[in-house]
C-alpha cells in the first residue's frame, strides 16, 4: 500500500471501497457485485484467476437487481425526459 | 429560550465583536434566514419554532460560508442547534470557515425535536441554556436495516423512482460546497434526465457526503418527493464510524475519507 | 381548482389525466404521492407515459384526443353497476336523463376500440374512483388544449357529479394552472369577456358599476380571442398590438402565421422582463420588472391570494406593469393616479366581489382563498359546497368528437406538445440559466422505439418533423414513453419550435388551440 503509480491512488481506492460494498449492501444490491484486488501489469495469471472467480461469484449471485428493473424495450437512450 | 438568544446577540452587536448575526426571521407571517445587523431588528428573531418545534431550520452555516466568502476579514454571529454546531467544526476542519470569523449562539433542542431526527446530540456545546433533551436513537435506521437485501432494494427503488432531480437535497446541505458538482457531470448522471438515472443520483451524493454529513436531516426535509433521505445519510454515518471510527463534527481531524491530504 | 391542493392527501382515489404532474406541479405531485402512501389509488391516463405515470397503481394511455370516449366509457361502466351516487344526482344536478342517454351509447368494448385502452382498465378505473369516499380529479393542458377542450372539461364535471364527488374536501374537480399567476390574471378580467371577479362585459348592471368607479365610458361589447386577434392583424382589421409578458411567436399554433400577422401590424409593442423573439418584432419595447422587484400579489391554482415583496430595485429603465399602464394611461388622457400596488388591491377588493374581503393586512403569512366577499370571511378551502355557483350542476351530454386534423399517407403519425421538466414555456426565462440549459437545450423528438425502427432512426439521429403547416429539424429520441404512432415535442426551442406545426383550429366556445394534437411526417434528415 502507497507504492502506487498514482501516489496515494490504492490508499483512497481501498478506503472508498470498504464503504461503497457497505452502502450498496444497504441499498439492496449485495456487496460482492463489487471487488477489489490489487494486481500489477506483470501478473496476468493472477489477473486471469481473479476475473474468472469473480465472474464466477457473479453468475452464482444471478442478474443484477438493476438489470431486472430497466424495461427490455427502453434502449440506452441519452435523454428520457418526462 | 429566545429571550437569552436575544439577550446574547445584542451583547454580541452592541459590543461590536460581531457585523452582523445569521438567524431567523418572523415576518409578515413567515420564518425565513435573516442577517441581524441592528439591535432594533432583534424583535423579529425566532429560532424557527413555526408550528412544530424546529419546524422551521435553515442551513445558516451555509449563507455563513457566502458571507465569509464575502467578508474574510468580518466577524459573524450565527445561531446554531446541536447538528448546526456540528457542522461549524467540521466547515472549520474543511477550511470553508475559520473559527476565529464566528461566534455561534447555540440552543438546545426538545426532547421531541430530537427523537424525531433520531439525534445524537441534541445541543450544542456553546449554548445558551442547558440541554433539556437526551440524544435519541435513529429508529428509521433500526428498522430499514432489519429487513432483508431484496426487500431493502424494493424499498429504496421505489422512493428513489419518485425523485425530480430537482437538486433540492444538494442545495440545501450545509455540507455541499464545493464548486463543481459531480451530480451535473454527464459521464456520471447523464443530464437532461427525469427521473434521474437511479440509483447511482443518489448513491453519488451519499459517497460524496461519506465523512461530511453532519445529520442535520435538511435533505430530508427539503426532498418535494418525501425520499427518506435522512435514513440514507444515517448509514453512510453509521458506516463511516464503525470502518474508520470517525464522526464528522465530533471527531477531531480531518474525515479518513479526505484523501487529497490524508495520504 | 374546485379544492385546495393538500386536500389531495385526503382522497383516497386520484384520477390524474393531460397532466405530468411530478414534472409540472411538483409540490401538488408531493401530496398526491403522500395520498399513495397513505393507500389512495392513484390513475392516471395519458397518450404519453409521463414520470407519474410510472409511480401509479393504475396507467393507461388513450389515444390523443379520446378523452370524451374514455370518460364516457368510465361513465357507462359507472352507471351499468349501479356506482353512481343517486342522492347527489337528485339533490343537487339535473339534466341526467338526457346525459344518461349519451352515456348508454358508449360500453366498454366500443370505447375500448377508440381508445385502445384495455375494457378491463375502463372497468377498474371506473371501480376505484366511483366507490372511493372521496375521489379527486386532477388535470391540466393535456385535457384542455384541443378542439374539443370544454367538452373534455364538461365531462369531467360530469364523471365528478355523476360520483358526487364533489362539494367536500378531498374531492373535486381540479385544473391545475400552468404558472403562478394564470388563476389572478383570469380573476383580474384578462379575458375578452369578463370585468375582473368574471363579472361579464355584457351585462347592463355590471358595466354601469364599473362605469361609475371609473368615471369613464365603457363598451358592452366581447373583445377579441387571440386566435381572432392573429387573423384579425392578417385581415387588416386589427391595426397595433400590446403583448404584455406573452411569446406568442413561440407559444401560438401555427407560428409562421403568427409572424406573418406581427409583421402586418402598424404598431407592435412588447412589455416583458427579457429580450424575446416576439420583442425582436416589437416597435416599442416596454422593460418590465421580474417578480422580485416588485409588490403585489398573485393568486394560484388553489385561489389562494398571496402577496410577493419587492426585495431588489428594477434595473435600467425597467418599471413595474401597473406603473407603465398607469403612465401609458395619463398619457393618453385618462389619468391614472395609483400610487401603490396596495391602493389598486383596495380598488379590486371593492369591485370584485369575491375579492371583496381581501386586504393587504389579511394577506400576511398563508394568504387568503376566494371566494372571500367580506373583512370577517375566512376565505373558501373547497367550493360547491351546499350549492353550485348556477344553483343545481348541469350534466351535459356530450359526444366523442375526433381531432380536428386526421392522419393520412402523407401525415401518418399523430403529434403532441408540451413542456419538459427543465424549461418553462418559450424558454426566454429558463435557457438564459446555465444550471437548466447544461441539462438540456435543444429540441428531441420523442418516438416510440416500433416507429423509429421503420423509419431507420435511433436516439441522437437529426430529424425532419413535418406537419400540413411547417417543418421543424430536431433530434430523436426513441423512447418507450411514446406509444406506436404518437410523437411528441417540447414549445421551448425557438430554434426548433414545435408550434410552427401545430394546428391553429380551435375550440369553438373558449377558442383555445389544439396544441395538443395534430398529424405529422417523421424522417431522417439528410446529414
Ligand atoms: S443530513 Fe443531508 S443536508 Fe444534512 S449534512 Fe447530511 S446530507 Fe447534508
Ligand atoms: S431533493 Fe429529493 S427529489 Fe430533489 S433531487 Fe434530491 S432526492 Fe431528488
Amino acid at each position: 500500500m502507497g507504492d502506487c503509480h498514482y501516489l496515494y491512488g490504492n490508499v483512497a481506492t481501498e478506503k472508498r471501497i470498504k464503504f461503497m460494498k457497505q452502502l450498496l449492501e444497504f441499498v439492496g444490491i449485495e456487496g460482492e457485485r463489487l471487488r477489489r484486488k490489487w494486481v500489477s501489469s506483470a501478473e496476468a495469471p493472477e489477473f486471469v484467476e481473479e476475473i474468472t472467480d469473480f465472474v464466477n461469484t457473479l453468475k452464482a449471485l444471478g442478474p443484477s437487481p438493476l438489470k431486472r428493473e430497466q424495461k427490455p424495450d427502453q434502449p440506452s437512450a441519452k435523454v428520457a425526459v418526462a | 429560550m429566545i429571550e437569552k438568544v436575544i439577550e446574547r446577540v445584542k451583547e454580541l452587536l452592541e459590543g461590536g465583536e460581531i457585523k452582523g448575526f445569521v438567524g431567523l426571521c418572523n415576518k409578515n407571517g413567515h420564518t425565513a434566514p435573516y442577517l441581524f445587523t441592528e439591535v432594533a431588528e432583534l424583535d423579529h428573531l425566532v429560532v424557527g419554532d413555526f408550528q412544530n418545534p424546529g419546524d422551521a431550520r435553515y442551513p445558516l452555516n451555509k449563507l455563513l460560508i457566502d458571507l465569509y466568502r464575502a467578508y474574510p476579514e468580518e466577524k459573524f454571529g450565527v445561531l446554531v442547534r446541536g447538528c448546526d454546531e456540528r457542522g461549524l467544526n467540521d466547515l472549520y476542519v474543511w477550511n470553508q470557515l475559520t473559527p476565529k470569523n464566528v461566534v455561534a449562539v447555540g440552543i438546545p433542542c426538545p426532547q421531541e425535536l430530537a427523537d424525531a431526527c433520531g439525534c445524537p446530540k441534541p445541543y450544542p456545546d456553546n449554548s445558551v441554556a442547558e440541554p433539556i433533551a437526551e440524544g435519541a436513537e435513529a429508529q428509521d435506521l433500526i428498522r430499514m436495516e432489519a429487513l432483508g437485501v431484496k426487500e431493502r432494494f424494493t424499498q429504496w427503488m421505489e422512493v428513489f423512482s419518485k425523485c425530480i432531480k430537482c437538486y433540492g437535497c444538494r442545495d440545501i446541505c450545509p455540507m455541499c460546497f464545493c464548486k463543481e458538482c459531480s451530480l451535473e457531470l454527464d459521464e456520471l448522471i447523464p443530464r437532461g434526465e427525469m427521473p434521474p438515472e437511479i440509483p447511482i443520483f443518489h448513491l453519488v451524493r451519499a459517497v460524496h457526503m461519506a465523512g461530511r454529513c453532519i445529520d442535520c436531516g435538511l435533505c430530508n426535509e427539503a426532498c418535494p418527493v418525501d425520499i427518506p433521505l435522512r435514513t440514507l445519510y444515517k448509514k453512510v454515518g453509521d458506516i463511516v464510524y464503525r470502518k474508520f471510527n470517525y464522526r464528522p463534527g465530533f471527531d477531531k481531524g480531518k474525515s479518513p475519507l479526505n484523501v487529497l491530504e490524508n495520504k | 381548482m374546485t379544492n385546495s391542493v393538500d386536500e389531495f392527501e385526503l382522497s383516497d382515489c386520484i384520477f390524474i389525466t393531460g397532466s405530468n404532474t411530478t414534472s409540472s406541479h411538483p409540490i401538488v405531485a408531493t401530496r398526491i404521492l403522500r395520498a399513495k402512501k397513505k393507500g389512495a389509488k392513484i390513475i392516471v391516463a395519458d397518450p404519453r407515459r409521463v414520470h407519474i405515470a410510472d409511480l401509479a397503481d393504475l396507467y393507461v394511455s388513450h389515444r390523443l384526443g379520446t378523452d370524451v370516449a374514455l370518460l364516457n366509457g368510465i361513465m357507462y361502466v359507472i352507471l351499468d353497476k349501479g356506482w353512481e351516487n343517486r342522492a347527489f344526482i337528485e339533490e343537487r344536478t339535473e339534466g341526467f336523463e338526457e346525459f344518461e342517454k349519451v352515456i348508454k351509447d358508449y360500453p366498454p368494448e366500443k370505447v375500448a376500440e377508440i381508445t385502445g385502452v384495455a375494457e378491463k382498465d375502463i372497468e377498474t378505473i371506473a371501480h376505484w374512483y366511483a366507490t372511493a369516499e372521496r375521489g379527486s380529479i386532477a388535470y391540466c393542458m393535456g385535457i384542455t388544449q384541443h378542439t374539443t377542450g370544454v367538452d373534455n372539461v364538461k365531462t369531467l364535471a360530469n364523471l365528478a357529479m355523476l360520483t358526487g364527488h364533489i362539494g367536500r374536501e378531498g374531492t373535486g374537480v381540479n385544473p391545475l394552472r400552468g404558472q403562478n399567476n394564470v388563476q389572478g390574471a383570469c380573476d383580474m378580467g384578462g379575458l375578452p369577456n369578463v370585468y375582473p371577479g368574471y363579472q361579464p362585459v355584457t351585462q347592463f348592471q355590471i358595466k354601469e358599476k364599473f362605469e361609475s368607479a371609473w368615471g369613464a365610458q365603457l363598451s358592452d361589447k366581447v373583445g377579441l380571442t387571440i386566435p381572432e386577434m392573429t387573423s384579425g392583424l392578417l385581415e387588416g382589421s386589427m391595426k397595433a398590438v400590446y403583448i404584455v409578458g406573452e411569446n406568442p411567436l413561440l407559444s401560438d399554433p401555427d407560428a409562421s402565421h403568427v409572424e406573418e400577422a406581427l409583421k402586418r401590424a402598424e404598431l407592435v409593442v412588447v412589455q416583458d422582463i427579457f429580450m424575446t423573439p416576439t420583442a425582436e418584432l416589437a416597435h416599442v419595447i416596454l422593460p418590465a420588472a421580474c417578480f422580485a422587484e416588485k409588490d403585489g400579489t398573485v393568486t394560484n391554482t388553489e385561489r389562494r391570494v398571496m402577496r410577493t415583496r419587492k426585495a431588489l430595485d428594477p434595473p435600467g429603465e425597467a418599471k413595474t406593469d401597473w406603473e407603465i399602464i398607469a403612465d401609458l394611461s395619463n398619457r393618453m388622457g385618462y389619468p391614472m393616479d395609483y400610487s401603490s400596488a396596495e391602493e389598486i388591491m383596495r380598488e379590486i377588493a371593492s369591485l370584485t366581489p369575491s375579492y371583496g374581503g381581501i386586504t393587504y393586512e389579511r394577506l400576511e403569512g398563508e394568504g387568503l382563498q376566494w371566494p372571500c366577499p367580506t373583512k370577517d370571511h375566512p376565505g373558501t378551502r373547497f367550493l360547491h359546497k351546499d350549492r353550485f355557483v348556477r344553483g343545481k350542476g348541469l350534466f351535459h351530454a356530450i359526444e366523442f368528437k375526433p381531432p380536428a386534423e386526421s392522419t393520412d399517407d402523407e401525415f401518418p403519425l399523430w403529434l403532441t406538445t408540451g413542456r419538459l421538466y427543465f424549461h418553462f414555456h418559450t424558454g426566454t426565462m429558463t435557457r438564459k440559466s446555465g444550471a437548466l440549459t447544461g441539462e438540456i437545450d435543444e429540441q428531441y423528438v420523442e418516438l416510440n422505439p416500433e416507429d423509429a425502427s421503420q423509419l431507420g432512426i435511433s436516439t441522437g439521429d437529426e430529424i425532419l418533423l413535418t406537419s400540413r403547416r411547417g417543418q421543424i429539424r430536431a433530434k430523436a429520441l426513441v423512447t418507450d414513453r411514446m406509444k406506436k404512432g404518437e410523437v411528441f415535442a417540447s414549445f421551448h426551442f425557438v430554434e426548433s419550435n414545435a408550434n410552427i406545426l401545430t394546428n391553429p383550429a380551435f375550440d369553438p366556445i373558449v377558442k383555445i388551440p389544439e396544441y395538443k394534437v395534430c398529424a405529422v411526417r417523421v424522417e431522417k434528415a439528410a446529414s
